[in-house]
């Protein structure tokens, strides 16, 4: 039993026009056949140290409901949201020149997506691609010696459109990389697509992480959901180039290899050629997008047919825009030779309508949903963990309410206690200050007073002798006067 | 640069002048100005010119004023410059010619697509003299737009399928679902959500009456508390897992101010927990236990909401999907149910209350039920009884007949019922993301702020501060975030994410707490009355010293006074001394001065 867990997160605006996409929703991570990339995140957690915290004990109750709900509805309102909010793919196509890349777009989305215009290998493109590499042989040719490696630049080409069918839009974004494997040295040629994946990644976080992000819906996903990579028709397997490709990119976006231009390979020899490509891809330790076999859950049917799809690894296919009359007359999609037309929708003859199934029919939710809950959780962990941030497992923690809001009353009152307490230290602190304060004034005026006292009653004892003695020589004077000298009275004066 | 925009406008003018001559075309004038407009503050790097070959494609303005905005963000964030090339074909088959035209003219033209400007001409070969400079040494991540049209109109590529792919996966992963239910006890909280799953998820009443006699009741609460009861039910093969979130103990109190808090903090506890675990470096095990929706009981009163509905309300409905329902409908006759949802409606748009205010903002038809008729009355029952037509169904059995849960004759439980679980669970979950980025953005400022303060008061940061250095997050780290333009930040945001962490915010918001804060309030008054009383007790310690002050004084001046009046005394003592010893050696001299004393004297001076 699997519970959804939601998760919307935005994205930058990445293309031109408006689209709602479905940028839906994480679930439970669905083993998708890529436990490399979930171990990984247990090694990160592990490294960490640190466990997530027993759950409290939660009365679960499990029950089948007989009676009318309606939230059996549910997938058929997800059905209505999805239209209402539409769809995006973001197809990342490596190859070769010439393999045909263009044009299995083109058959596979129905529309002229890449024309000569568009076409990074058209004439034009080319007349500019051959004056490029004049230049760089120009500067080759540096009596110094440098070695020009501009040749091996690999453009980044995105190209967008919104395909409508029966009132579901769906938003593509084809990025090419044109000059993938042109080059001599071709050592570096995964390097600006890597960068490419990642940089659509960042853009993505960096929209997540936003202070303000955009409302709901009107997010947009420029994410890679898939990479179809391309390879030569040669029998020999892979190349070291393929290799060193898929080996690169396998972790960061859903890995689907396709053999091109298969019309000039036998049957046997595609038989061959697949079984040495999965070796190979199997010895460099390249996982491959699969799509999820649900074998409790599904029919029969739907188990098989997942189980062949993922037998035809890699699709062996063969693109043609161009309709051509078969041999019994129907009009088909398909290239005509002189011994024979080869239709591109039968599947015996090309294993573009498996590749069609995967990306479109049947899958791409499926491809979507790995690149949320799987690419990008990984790409993200790995980067926020570089950056330094750890892991604190504890905020996954699920409290119950009642004990909590016991523990927050609690810290209510903690709080208020410490408050009051400082207010009243603070309090005691000023009475005592200003009781001091009164005190020493209080003293200050009894001393001041008391000396003022002291001094005026001396001095009004020292006047009343005074006084006294000059009454008394008053008194005195006429019968001292007679007789008195004057030093004498001088002398009393002082 | 200069010259740049002279060609520019040059092209401008060649569009506007071909546009008459070519009847298929027409070019939107005020756009086009529009489009000249807003592509003036970017046209140092670049523009785009759009050719608008019909209307019958999607909205102009809106892809010019879409793509304007994606490119105004690209260059706030990248160096990557893009070329944005949008190019309609005419729907109508007939028509496809001058699109035609436009792919063979710019075929014939291709350094546009590699340069700085890019110009679709419409016509043919008019640019050509115009071609504008190539800038091939930088290397661009194109972003074109096409709209082409289907090759072959009768095949699917199967995009019409999609839908049904997110059906089963959505049928694989299941659902979850957060109800909260609010109001009085004895409203039919609990009978309502066992009703609407036929089957009792909530502790019956009746179950626990005996546990309530031993126990007297929740009623004796003095706050409202919180209960969750989770249970994964299925149906159909389809499970769900539902959480409900009851409150008893609301609106019980005498005194029921601050009834709403406990709820209110619930629900911000859940986006605050739900943050942080967003925010980890490993979120797997993520579980979003935010509240989806609420349902508001409303007592079947007729008169209107209490002003404890209306706060609780105000308070729910700025943080939470709110559904207000009448509770028992049973009680009320039809008439007077039709009059008490006008009021309800009418007092909830007076007071502003914004029923699911985000879903109401997306204007999606499927919703439209939320709004339709709400308030919902409805019926709790969770057994069954005989009806009038002697069918078995949930009812509530009264002497004069039976009240039917699922009659819509009866009560709203039905379409209630459906808005819920069958039309808008979806709905009702996806757009609690709004509300979060609400709670979620005013938490990451108020972090972003802590560090920002921290910075300038250096004890902002306690704990960590060992371990912030070991990882390299050093104060350093903080004082180098654009606190001016926090999203420029980018991920350098998560270092203040790591500091104020969630042990650190839970104190810090601890102290939002209305009641903390109501709480402080009180004990701030009650502080207040104590520095009252000790004031008092100063203040009149001050009269009574100056009292004594003024006391003193007197007895100070009385003193002086009698000081002065002695050395008066005294001076004049003095002075009649000097006088009578002066008179007493020249008598006539006194006498002339002053004859009454001399007269005075005499007896004494003449007495010997």
């Amino acid at each position: 039993m699997s519970v959804e867990v939601k998760k919307e997160v935005p994205s930058e605006n990445q293309l031109l026009r408006e689209t709602k996409t479905n940028n839906s929703d994480v679930s439970h991570l669905v083993n998708n056949g890529n436990s490399d990339v979930l171990t990984n995140t247990e090694n990160a957690i592990n490294i960490e140290g640190q466990v997530i915290p027993p759950q409290p004990e939660l009365k679960i109750i499990r029950r089948k409901i007989n009676g009318y709900v309606g939230f059996a509805n549910l997938p058929k309102q997800w059905h209505r949201k999805s239209i209402r909010r539409g769809f995006c793919l973001n197809l990342l196509c490596v190859g070769q020149r010439g393999l045909g890349k263009s044009t299995l777009i083109n058959t596979l989305f129905n529309k002229r997506l890449y024309d000569d215009v568009n076409d990074p290998f058209s004439e034009i493109e080319l007349e500019k691609d051959i004056a490029r590499k004049l230049q760089n042989i120009s500067i080759d040719d540096d009596p110094n010696g440098v070695v020009n490696t501009n040749d091996n630049k690999v453009a980044i080409k995105a190209l967008s459109t919104e395909i409508e069918e029966n009132g579901v839009k769906l938003k593509l974004t084809v990025i090419d990389t044109p000059g993938f494997g042109d080059s001599i040295d071709n050592s570096d040629s995964w390097k600006p697509i890597v960068k490419e994946i990642d940089s659509r990644f960042d853009q993505y976080l960096d929209a997540e992480n936003r202070i303000n992000r955009t409302p709901l819906g009107s997010r947009e996903d420029p994410r890679v959901h898939a990479c179809l990579y391309f390879i030569e028709p040669t029998v020999h397997g892979l190349r070291s180039l393929d290799i060193e490709f898929c080996t690169q990119v396998y972790s960061k976006c859903n890995l689907i290899p396709i053999i091109a231009k298969s019309d000039i390979l036998t049957d046997e020899e595609i038989e061959h050629f697949k079984k040495i490509i999965m070796i190979q891809l199997n010895e460099a330790g390249v996982e491959l997008f699969q799509p999820p076999i649900y074998e409790k859950s599904d029919d029969i049917e739907t188990v098989n047919s997942t189980k062949n799809l993922i037998d035809k690894y890699p699709f062996a296919v063969t693109a043609s825009i161009d309709l051509v009359q078969a041999l019994d007359g129907r009009v088909v999609r398909g290239r005509a030779y002189p011994w024979g037309c080869i239709e591109i929708d039968n599947a015996s003859h090309s294993d573009f309508i498996y590749l069609s199934d995967l990306l479109i029919r049947q899958y791409m939710e499926e491809l979507r949903e790995k690149t949320n809950n799987v690419l990008y959780e990984n790409y993200r962990s790995n980067k926020l963990f570089a950056l330094g941030i750890k892991q604190d497992n504890s905020v996954f923690r699920e409290y119950d309410p009642a004990t909590r809001s016991i523990e927050e009353r609690k810290l209510h009152e903690a709080k208020l206690a410490k408050l009051e307490s400082e207010m009243k230290s603070v309090f005691q602190q000023k009475v005592s200050e200003k009781e001091k304060k009164l005190q020493k004034s209080e003293a200050e005026l009894f001393a001041r007073h008391k000396e003022m006292k002291e001094k005026l009653t001396k001095q009004l004892k020292a006047l009343e002798e005074k006084k006294n003695q000059l009454e008394h020589s008053m008194v005195n004077a006429a019968s001292v006067s007679a007789s008195s000298q004057p030093t004498k009275k001088k002398g009393f004066l002082r | 640069m200069l010259k740049k925009q002279q060609e520019r406008s040059r092209l401008f003018d060649k569009l506007k002048i071909t546009i008459p001559e070519n009847n298929s075309l027409e070019i939107n004038d005020t756009s086009m100005g529009q489009e000249t407009k807003n592509s003036k503050p970017i046209q140092k790097k670049k523009y785009q010119t759009v050719t608008h070959a019909t209307d019958s494609l999607p909205s102009y303005e809106e892809i010019i004023s879409k793509s304007t905005e994606y490119k105004d963000e690209q260059l706030d964030n990248s160096s990557q410059s893009t070329v944005g090339l949008v190019v309609f074909a005419k729907n109508d088959k007939n028509q496809a010619a001058p699109s035609e035209k436009l792919i063979s003219g710019m075929r014939q033209n291709p350094e546009m697509l590699n340069s700085d400007l890019a110009a679709v001409e419409v016509g043919t070969k008019a640019n050509t003299e115009n071609s504008l400079p190539k800038n091939e040494d930088v290397q661009e991540s194109k972003n074109v737009f096409v709209v082409a049209e289907p090759l072959d109109s009768d095949r699917l590529v199967g995009i019409g399928e999609l839908p049904l792919q997110k059906m089963k996966l959505t049928a694989r992963n299941g659902a979850y679902f957060n109800l909260m239910v609010v109001g009085q006890s004895g409203l039919g909280k609990t009978t309502f959500i066992n009703t609407l799953f036929g089957t009792s998820i909530l502790p019956n009443i009746w179950n626990q009456i005996e546990s309530l006699m031993k126990t007297p009741n929740v009623t004796f609460n003095k706050t409202t508390s919180i209960v969750r009861h989770t249970s994964i039910l299925e149906e159909k093969d389809i499970s769900l897992k539902f959480t409900v979130i009851d409150t008893p103990g609301f609106g019980d109190c005498s005194n029921n101010s601050f009834s709403w808090e406990p709820i209110t903090n619930y629900i911000d506890e859940q986006f605050r927990s739900y943050m942080f675990q967003e925010e980890q470096p490993d979120r797997s095990p993520i579980e979003d236990r935010r509240v989806h929706c609420c349902l508001y009981f409303i007592q079947p009163s007729n008169k209107g909401l209490s002003t404890l509905d209306i706060e609780s309300m105000k308070e729910i409905s700025k943080r939470v999907n709110l559904i207000p329902i009448i509770a028992k409908g049973d009680g009320l006759l039809p008439k007077d149910l039709q009059i008490f949802k006008k009021t309800i409606r009418s007092i909830l748009q007076a007071q502003n209350i914004k029923i699911c205010e985000f879903i109401q903002k997306e204007k999606d038809p499927g919703c439209s039920l939320i709004f339709k008729d709400f308030p919902y009355s409805i019926i709790g029952s969770e057994s069954k009884t005989l009806n009038e037509e002697h069918k078995l169904v949930y009812g509530r059995k009264y002497k004069w007949g039976v009240s039917e849960v699922e009659n819509e004759k009866h009560c709203d439980f039905v379409k209630l019922r459906n808005v819920l679980m069958k039309e808008n669970l979806v709905d009702l979950v996806l757009s609690t993301e709004a509300y979060y980025e609400k709670c979620r953005t005013k938490l990451l400022e108020t972090r972003i702020l802590q560090a920002k303060d921290s910075l300038i008061n250096v004890s902002g940061v306690k704990k960590k501060d060992e371990e912030v250095i070991n990882i390299g997050i050093t104060k350093k780290g903080l004082s180098e975030l654009d606190f001016d333009n926090l999203n420029s930040n980018k991920l350098d945001n998560y270092k203040c994410y790591y500091i104020f962490d969630k042990l650190y915010m839970d104190e810090l918001v601890i102290e939002w707490s209305p009641i903390f804060i109501h709480k402080q309030w009180e004990a701030k008054q009650k502080f207040n009355e104590i520095v009252l009383l000790e004031e008092k007790k100063f203040k009149d310690w001050k009269k009574a010293l100056f009292n004594r002050q003024t006391g003193f004084n007197i007895e100070i001046e009385n003193l002086h006074k009698k000081v002065k009046l002695l050395q008066k005394n005294c001076q004049e003592l003095e002075k009649n001394i000097n006088m009578s010893r002066e008179l007493f050696n020249h008598p006539h001299k006194l006498a002339m001065k002053n004859p009454i004393l001399a007269k005075e004297l005499s007896p004494k001076l003449y007495h010997n």
